[in-house]
């Protein structure tokens, strides 16, 4: 009789007869893969870390040994998007993940209770694997490619401020100008072109505009600055208004200023063309932006945008009711008060 | 963490889950800027009773958001005219506004987007249970008013998005950031302001064309 360890090995076999098994291209036989000097298939240049020295959150025992404010290390970035890259060590596994502004703001504001410097890792390094006990100084000093031979969060923030590149951080100043460069950033990609063409009607100017405003509106840097501005105590007030004044606040001029050059052709008659371009900004706003602040939906499809935009400037310039009773009596009565506080 | 004690309609109206959300929405109305932690401290409320009454801070945050979408639809109804129609949106408008300016919704909105950051699912039940309700509830009284043949027929989902961001507009929390116009400012003003919101909103800006019934 045979055993059943026989037996199962015949059927292994006859399975593998009956179904030849597919083998996966191999790699190495396709075209060589280039690498540079350090073994690498690409060639990235070092790029510089914000390495924060912080307090814990919650109290541990081991926190009496440590140093008053470096009890952990946690290294991040910001990425070309807006969004950042965190790094951190934690007891039982490494996060490694993208953040979005607000999201990342936490973790600065954490860092900020701490210390936080600017330092460039080094490519290819001089780290080792053979360190030993990898805590979150190690794995920061690794993940930084440098070679020093300690194990507390406090050592490593003494070795990485004496090197010579090395800089602190100070989170407003940084954080005023950071927001300035991404709104206007997104403002000139949300207003490049968006000038009115000649012989274009209102209407299609203002989608148009509109168009390039709701989608700068919705992006994801915007979507993280207003949360970051509506919600968090303490905002820098200079970053606030670097945002407004750079983002926002161009958007408005935009439309004002079409507005202005309509009512100057004589296609509309309106005597706050500011007030106007408030409510059609706050109309590009609308639902789907406090729904996207909120976390529900999809991003916006090109196409989504543009029927939102196109049945905004509907109502902006038609109304939304089918039959206009005293058409403009009362709003001219407001639209002249307002001018009258503004003025 | 125990279970949350559900909303229940048998609850009187100063049932211990009520008249805690009383004291609270007070409490955020005089504690603008505070974090969530002072807000409980103002209203005399401990995080215990919080977890046994509405599961955590996350289940307080959309107890506030539906309270608060319930008065902000009381006065919404049906009408067959467009006069009633205009009066209907002044009223909710006026109650919109005035829930605004006291500054406990903005207060709300601030924390309840605090959380958000934290926890996204948080934000979204959030949403559903609050600003999302005002949406739908005003969606469906332009539905309505699209089958009495009032409002232009199309997407009335737009309508009640763009019509409740007329009426934010001049708001910062959920305006743009740091606008003109921000909470505190004498009711007749904003009540000024949301005619004009309703007038916009009806009427549009009148573009000029050879009958020139224009806005000024």
């Amino acid at each position: 009789m045979r055993t059943l360890l026989a037996r199962l090995r015949t059927a292994r076999a006859a399975q593998a007869m009956a179904m030849p098994r597919a083998r996966p291209p191999s790699l190495t036989r396709g075209p060589t893969i280039g690498v540079d000097e350090n073994g690498s298939p690409l060639t990235l240049p070092a790029v510089e870390w914000f390495v924060c020295f912080v307090p814990g959150l919650r109290h541990q025992w081991w926190h009496r040994f440590a140093h008053d404010r470096h009890k952990h290390v946690f290294a991040m970035r910001p990425l070309d998007d807006g969004s950042w890259l965190l790094v951190e060590p934690w007891w039982t596994r490494m996060m490694v993940r993208v953040l979005t502004l607000d999201q990342a703001l936490q973790f600065l504001r954490w860092g900020a209770s701490g210390d936080i410097l600017r330092s460039r890792e080094s490519v290819p390094g001089c780290g080792s694997q053979l360190r030993g006990w990898a805590n979150c100084s190690v794995l920061v000093a690794f993940l930084l490619g440098r070679r020093y031979w300690t194990w507390t969060p406090h050592g490593l923030y003494r070795r990485l401020r004496d090197e010579a590149g090395t800089r602190p951080l100070d989170l407003a100043e940084f954080l005023g100008t950071y927001y300035r460069t991404l709104a206007v950033r997104s403002a000139a990609m949300a207003l490049e072109g968006s000038a009115r063409r000649e012989g274009e009607a209102l209407q299609d100017g203002l989608v148009r505009l509109g168009s390039g405003i709701m989608s700068a509106l919705m992006s994801p840097p915007a979507l993280a600055l207003y949360r970051i501005a509506v919600s968090t105590p303490g905002c820098p007030p200079e970053a606030e208004r670097a945002f407004w004044q750079f983002g926002p606040g161009r958007f408005l001029q935009a439309v004002q200023q079409m507005l202005e050059d309509a009512r100057v052709r004589g296609e509309i008659n309106i005597v706050d063309a500011a007030a106007a371009a408030h409510c059609f900004v706050s109309m590009l706003r609308g639902g789907a932006h406090l729904e996207a602040v909120f976390g529900l939906g999809r991003a916006l499809l090109p196409s989504q945008v543009h029927a939102r935009v196109r049945s905004a400037v509907a109502v902006l310039l038609g109304g939304a009711c089918c039959r206009q009773i005293t058409p403009g009596a009362s709003l001219r009565a407001a639209v002249v008060s307002m001018h009258a506080r503004s003025g | 963490m125990r279970a949350p004690t559900q909303p229940n309609d048998l609850e009187p109206p100063g049932g211990k889950r009520g008249t805690l959300l009383d004291n609270l929405a007070t409490a955020m109305g005089a504690a603008a800027g505070a974090d969530l932690q002072a807000v409980l401290d103002l209203a005399g409320v401990s995080p215990r009773q919080v977890n046994e009454i509405f599961g955590g801070s996350g289940g307080l945050m959309i107890a506030l958001g539906e309270r608060f979408a319930g008065s902000l639809l009381a006065p919404l109804r049906n009408c067959n005219t467009e006069s009633a129609f205009r009066e209907v949106l002044l009223e909710f408008g006026r109650q919109f506004s005035d829930a605004y300016a006291d500054a406990k919704l903005s207060t709300v909105y601030r924390l309840a987007i605090a959380e958000r950051i934290r926890d996204e699912d948080l934000g979204r039940a959030f949403y559903r249970a609050g600003p999302g309700k005002v949406v739908a509830g005003l969606e469906e009284f332009f539905r309505a008013a699209q089958v009495a043949g009032i409002v232009v027929p199309g997407d009335s989902q737009g309508l009640a998005s763009h019509f409740l961001a007329l009426l934010r507009g001049g708001w910062k929390v959920t305006g743009v950031a740091r606008d003109t116009r921000v909470p505190g400012q004498e009711q007749l003003e904003q009540h000024d302001e949301i005619a004009h919101v309703v007038d916009i909103f009806c009427s549009g800006l009148h573009v000029e064309s050879n009958n020139a019934h224009a806005a000024c």
